[in-house]
This record gives C-alpha cells, structure tokens and sequence, in this order.
C-alpha cells in the first residue's frame, strides 16, 4: 500500500437487491486510489452511479464485493471501523440545506462534533474553524439556518460537515442550483479548505466549468464502471468519448476543438480561460 | 410592431413581513410582445421570481399594474383568464406535479377550464406529443428524471391553450441533459408555435438564445437589451452579480492578447469564428 | 432504489377486470363481501370460492403475486383457527382427538364441529381478502379515487367536501413516494454526521430521529406552498366546478359483471336455504 493513498477502491462492485447487472445506480469492479491532499472529481451521466460510489465512502452502503481503504484501514471492517468512517469521511450530500434542524445555525454545525463526543471547548472552536473555512460572518452563528438567504444556508450546511474535520470531505454537486456568485464563493471555500487543511476532497458536479477549474484528478464513470481516470486535461482530450457517454466537456474546450476544426493549431488538451490566453499568446 | 402580452407598469412590490422591508420588486416598469422570447436574469434575492409571480396575479402590486392582454392582474375577476393565457413552469420540478399518473396531471389545467372530456383527452395527447413524452404518459411522476418532470409541466400549460409560458428558474434543479431538454422544447414551442416566453434563469448561456435580455437587481430593472449588447456590458453584469457566458469570457479575456475581439460574442460559435479572425489579422499585422 | 416504490399494488394488464368501471367494481366488491358473510354452509361457501377463483384467473394477475397479499393475514387465520379448534366444545359437539395435558388434569379436546368452524373461518377470510385484492390489482390508485368520489357524491349534498377529499386523496398518492425518498435522503445525510438511528433504548432512538424529522416538515410545508401556486397557476381554485378527462361509463361488461354478482347472491342464498346454515 502507498503511504501517499488516502481513499483506495478496490474492485468495488454493488447492485441493488432487485435491480440486474444494467440497472442504474450499480457500480461493477471500480479500482481507484485518490493521493492525499489532492482533488479527485467525479462526473458522469444521472444514473451512472456517482453517487452509490461515494455513499460507500463512508458505509452508508455496503459493497456487494470488493473493499474500500481510507487511510489504509477497511470501513466495513467491523461496526466500530463503521462508525469511524462516518466521521473520517465527510460526506456533504445534494442540497445540504435541506438538512439543517437546529434552532441557531451555530447549534446545527456543532451536531456532528457532538456526536462525535468531543469536548465543549473543542466542540465550540471547530464550529468557528468550520464557519472561517467557508466563508459564514461569525454573526450569523446565532441566528436561525431559516433567516438565512440561500447560498449561506449552503455554506452553513457544509460548515457542518466541515467541522467533523473529515480526512476526506465528499461534496456531491455542490454549486447545485446557485448563481454565479454563489459558485464563485463555492469554488473559493474549497480552494481555502485545501490551502488550510490539506485534506482531500472529492467532488461530484454536472458543472464541467467547475472540474476545469478546480480538480487535480477526475473519473468517468458510466454504467457503473471506471471509463477513465486522469487529469483533467487527459480526460478533457478524449471529448468524443465523454459526449458518447452524455457528458461534455468545458465550454473553453470546446471552442478551441472548433478553432482546430478551423484549422488554427491550438492544443486540444486546454480547459481554463488562462490555459487559452497561454495558448493563443504562443500563436503569435 | 407586435401588441404587448404582459406590460409592468411603474411595479412595486412589498413582501409583508414584520421589520425589515425592502421591497422584492421596485418601480418595475418593461413589456414582452406577443411571440417575444424574453430572459429575465438576476442574482438570488434580486427580485426576479416575485416578478414571475407577478406575471399570473399570484402576487399583486403594492403600486402600478400589470396587464396581461389588457386585463389587470389585481383583479378578482380577471385571474382565471390570466392564467389559462399565461402558464407557469417552477423550479422544483416535484413540486408542481399534481397526479400520480403524467397524463392525468396534464388534464388538471384543463379540467379546472371545465373543458369538455373528449377535448380534454385531445389536448393531452397533443400536449405530451408536443414535449416529446407521449409514450410516458402512464408514468407515474416519481419515476421520471428532473428534465423529464418540467417538460411534463410544460405540457400541462399547453394543454391549457396559452399564449405564454413563464419559467421560474425551471432549469436550475436539472442536470445539463434535462436542461438541455427542456431550453430544447421551449425554443421550437417559441419558434414553430409562436408561444411567448419569459426565461427566468441564472444560466446566462441561456439567455443567448433570447430576442430581448432584462437584468433585474435590488428588485429593478439594471440592465436591458438584445444578449448582443447586454453581453457587451461586463462591468455592468458584474456589478449586478453575475456574469458573462462562457465564449463571451473567454473573447473578454483573449482582448489582451489580442486586441481586435469584438466584444458581445454570445455562442462558441461566433467565439471561435472570432478568435480565428483575430488571429488572422495578427497574423496580417 | 426507493424510487422504484409503487404506491398500492397496481397490476398493470389489460383484463376483462381491468377493463371494467371503477364504481361498479368498488360496489361489487363490497356486494361480494356482504355475500361471504350471508354464507351459512359448506355447499354456498364452495360456490363463493369458486367464485373467487374465476375472479382471480380472470384478471390475469399471477398466482405469486396474489399469494403474497394474502401473507400478512396468515398469522391471523392461524390464530382463530386454533381459537376455533379448542374452544368449540359444548355438550353437542363430537370430539375428533383428545390430547391430554399432565397437568392438573387439563385435557385439549378438538371436535368435529370446532374443526369444521375453522375451516369456514379460513376460507371466508381469504375470499375476502382475494376479492379485495384483486379491486386494488386492477385499478389505479387514480381510477379508485376518481370512483370512489363518483359514489360518495350524493353526500355534497349534505355539504361533505367529496371533491376536496378526493382531491386530497390524488395529492397523497402523488405525494408519498416523494416523501418516502426525501426522509431516506434525510436519513443518510444525518447518519453521515454521525447520529446513530439504529441502535440505543426508546427515547434516545425518538430523540435521534428530531434531526430527520424537523427538516422533514420544514420540507413539506415548502412543498405545499408551491405546490398551492403551482395549482392556483393553473385555475384550481378550490371552489369552481371541474370536468374529468377520465369519464366513467357503465358499459355492458359492467351489467354483466352486476349480473353476476346477483346471480352469486341468489345462488347462496338458495343453498343456505337448501341445506339449512350451520354457522
């Protein structure tokens, strides 16, 4: 085993008790070792069963074969090993606002440190570590999730999350639903937990904007198998491939595959705005 | 010059709620013609879906008024026909879907209408048919995708015979093939069918596809125009909370390398026909 | 996958039961269990039965399915079965088997009557419950809605809000399989931040269930406050008349199908009549 692995899948295969080998939400034989510290995002078509993957991570399910390693130790190993992996991986579901119950939002974020048992002092100094990480004004703790406009309703969710201190935070499409500014403050919340924590992060989008900008590593998945794993310009080159599965690529990607098409020679592996400035400056 | 179907006329509207109050829509005043595919963009919070419900009399003005074909959205007696004229699709795709089963939901509009059984049964048909999802019309709601879901409630406004479909942010809860789907679907109804249209969305790359950009903020009106020359106005956009869409920001950040991109290149298309000209004048130079 | 849930046990198919007119099929299924109760002997309870049979194979649901509506009523067959056994025992009756008890001279006497009372019992029973079945097999949750508010009709006119309780009816069935999703999703997003739902004595489990059920209701008064615009967006108002896309109509299949349910009564209660009633 790599001491460098944080997350290692291996041959994870899962099928619903009555759904057959094609039916969606399965996962068949999925190999995958994700680096410390790095950002693996994971895209792929509804039903292709992102989400099954990561509701392993931390044993909400079981596998039907295979065996999942975080920080080289087996989840499913025992209850205690179950229960441990909830709290070593956090996994920030679709829509976390729809989660938050507590009358102050500094009560909501403290519910998993609490179930953690942990000390009051240490519960309340995570909270506020948790609240700088993603950016909520430290005067909002008091007030109730309700008062709260949509985006920091977001962040407060994932604060709460946060604030378990997770090795490996799972966000699952969390720029769902927001504007731009709203994505922006997302994209930058995670950027600063990376810089402040170290940890790893795995992200679920549909948001091919959102891979580009921020992922170290992705995979495809589709139809429950591992279709590709790389980086993102890797992944982002094999184009026809992706919209074969029914996914796309980055907008800026596109365009210069249609200046190639033009005959103008750009790369084809380019996937940011400043990748094409570079590109169109070594042109001229 | 095509007759106005909605006009908001000097518009403000105050949320009842105790304390603070500023007001979800200010002095709102714009039109959307007969046939217009109008997009309405703006931040959360900046007014636009309590201007959506303006539009069929589920809210009301505190001042001004909104017409709809004439009628006065503030009274009693005219909602029922603002309503058949002017049909709603939200965002919640759960939320709006009535009955267990696809083509009983799209009768429900009609049926309020006391349309007679055998034309009800007709416009259904025809409705499911128009969305593309006549061979799902015994589905039962729960099992369709999101996309699948809001070209279902699209088909239980058409059943109703309306002018005018309003989206309230129907795109935003969907994946990129449902969104697909549905801007699919309400591009041909407002192309081959004439049916007016008002885009609410923070997707600006919609909003390219529109004859006529609104840009809401605070509650007014900050910006209006064609994409072409909302798009043109970065700053603007920005200051408003949003953004400009993908090929526009990226010919935005190619100017300083090369100076002669035009500025309100909305498609990739016209992106890329951009940089390659450009690129070619440098060549020139 | 939860979405796959089906509310009611809707079969769909195509059969002469499928095909018939949800009214008259609520009406008959009722008809049908007054008749298992007329029942008063062996010879009427055989014909009901076989009544049963027909109406079983006539609707094309496979035998495995039906079967598996009538597994939670075992337990209670069982149960007055053995009731039945051992405590029909009076002076008159003839005992079949003797089991004595070694202790304080307690015998168990199971007689020929007890065991013939059971037996009706049981077979009533699952008449019963296979008749009922087979209404919910071959209609829609819709259909018996929209039938059941074409039979209670009568009473708006004593001011019983039918149309808005049928209404409340198709929302429930809308509503259901939405909600059975959102509290799993609920659930699995608590459970990652380490509330234990499973384990731990009566309070501590009710008291871990707040975090699941406060977003819950929270959801579900949103949900009906768009769902409220949603149906006022397309002119329900709650008060006007409404038409139905989905007409009931009486066909001759319906007749024939009343007929028969007719013909079934007169035929048990010649044969009660015939051969006296023993229960």
């Amino acid at each position: 085993m790599n001491a460098s692995v944080s997350v290692e899948l291996q041959e994870l295969c899962f099928r619903y008790p009555h759904g057959g080998k094609d039916a969606p939400h399965t996962l068949e034989g999925v190999t995958l070792a994700v680096e410390r510290g790095s950002l693996l995002a994971i895209i792929g078509h509804t039903g292709s069963g992102k989400s099954t993957l990561v509701q392993h991570l931390n044993a909400l399910l079981k596998p039907s074969a295979g065996t999942v390693l975080i920080e080289g130790k087996n989840i499913h190993e025992n209850k205690h090993a179950i229960r441990e992996a909830r709290f070593r991986v956090g996994l920030c579901f679709q829509y976390p606002e729809y989660q938050l119950f507590e009358e102050t939002v500094e009560k909501d974020i403290a519910y998993g440190p609490k179930n953690m048992e942990l000390p009051a002092g240490e519960i309340a100094a995570r909270v506020h570590r948790a609240a700088g990480l993603v950016g909520l004004d430290a005067a909002l703790l008091p007030k109730s999730p309700l008062e709260l406009s949509g985006g920091e309703k977001r962040r407060a969710a994932v604060a709460g999350v946060v604030a378990m201190e997770p090795q490996v935070l799972v966000l699952d499409e969390p720029t769902a639903g927001l504007d731009p500014h709203g994505r922006g403050q997302m994209h930058a919340m995670i950027r600063r937990f990376r810089r402040e924590t170290g940890r790893t992060v795995l992200l679920i989008s549909h948001s091919m904007e959102d891979v580009a900008a921020l992922a170290d590593r992705v995979l495809v998945l589709d139809r429950g198998h591992a279709a590709m794993h790389g980086t993102p310009a890797q992944v982002f080159a094999r184009a026809a491939e992706l919209e074969a599965m029914g996914l796309s690529v980055p907008p800026v990607t596109r365009i210069f595959r249609l200046l190639r098409e033009k005959g103008v020679n750009v790369p084809a592996e380019v996937f940011t705005v400043a990748q094409a400035e570079e590109a169109i400056r070594g042109l001229l | 010059m095509p007759s106005p179907l909605i006009t908001f006329d000097n518009v403000s509207f105050h949320y009842a709620v105790e304390g603070e109050s500023s007001p979800a829509a200010r002095a709102l005043s714009f039109a959307v013609e007969q046939g217009a595919f109008v997009a309405l963009l703006g931040r959360n919070g900046s007014g636009k879906s309590t201007a959506a419900k303006l539009c069929n009399g589920l809210l009301t003005p505190t001042a001004g008024q909104v017409r709809v074909g004439g009628l006065d959205t503030s009274l009693e007696e005219n909602l029922f026909e603002i309503r058949r004229r002017v049909g709603m699709v939200f965002q919640n795709p759960d939320n709006q879907i009535i009955a267990a089963i696809v083509e009983d939901d799209v009768a429900f509009g009609p049926e309020n209408l006391c349309v007679a059984p055998e034309e009800i049964r007709r416009r259904v048909d025809a409705a499911l048919a128009e969305v593309g999802m006549l061979e799902h019309r015994l589905a039962e709601p729960h099992k369709l995708s999101g996309g699948q879901k809001q070209r279902v409630a699209i088909a239980g406004v058409l059943a109703m015979q309306n002018d005018c479909i309003v989206l309230d942010e129907a795109t935003a809860m969907l994946d990129p093939r449902g969104r697909h789907d549905v801007m699919d679907t309400v591009l041909r109804l407002n192309r081959e069918r004439g049916i007016t249209v008002l885009l609410i969305t923070h997707f600006m790359e919609e909003a390219t596809q529109a004859d006529r950009v609104l840009v809401m903020d605070g509650g007014s009106l900050a910006l209006q125009g064609t994409p072409a020359e909302v798009f043109a106005q970065p700053e603007a956009l920005r200051a408003a909370g949003l953004e400009l869409p993908a090929p526009a920001r990226l010919a935005e950040a190619l100017r300083s390398v090369l100076p002669s991109l035009p500025s309100g290149v909305l498609t990739e298309e016209q992106c890329a026909e951009a940089i390659a000209a450009a690129l070619r004048k440098g060549a020139g130079a | 996958m939860i979405r796959d849930i089906t509310i009611g046990q809707y079969f769909a198919g195509d059969s002469p039961l499928h095909r018939c007119d949800a009214r008259m099929k609520l009406a008959l299924t009722f008809a049908f269990m007054i008749v298992i109760f007329v029942c008063g002997n062996f010879f009427s309870l055989g014909l009901i039965a076989l009544a049963a049979l027909a109406l079983a194979l006539l609707s094309r649901v496979p035998g495995g399915m039906l079967l598996r509506s009538l597994r939670p009523i075992v337990m209670l067959v069982v149960f007055t079965s053995v009731l039945n056994l051992l405590y029909t025992t009076d002076e008159n009756t003839h005992a079949l088997l003797q089991i004595p008890l070694h202790f304080r001279g307690w015998v168990i006497t199971v007689t020929r009557e007890g065991a013939f009372t059971a037996i009706f019992t049981t077979v009533r029973i699952l008449c019963l419950l296979l008749v009922s079945s087979l209404l919910t097999y071959t209609t829609t949750p819709s259909m018996l809605t929209a039938g059941l508010e074409h039979l209670l009709k009568p009473l708006a006119k004593l001011r019983v809000p039918v149309a808005a309780f049928a209404m409340m009816m198709t929302l429930a069935l809308r509503f259901v399989p939405t909600l059975v999703e959102e509290t799993d999703r609920i659930m699995n997003a608590q459970k990652s931040r380490g509330s234990n739902l499973e384990t731990g004595s009566l309070l501590q489990r009710v008291k871990a269930f707040v975090p699941v059920l406060v977003p819950l209701f929270i959801s579900a008064f949103r949900r009906a406050a768009e769902l409220a615009n949603a149906m006022e967006s397309r002119c329900y108002t709650g008060t006007n008349e409404r038409t139905g896309m989905k007409q009931l109509r009486l066909r001759a299949r319906d007749y024939i199908a009343l007929s028969a349910v007719l013909l079934l009564l007169g035929g048990v209660v010649t044969l009660n009549v015939f051969f006296g009633k023993i229960v």
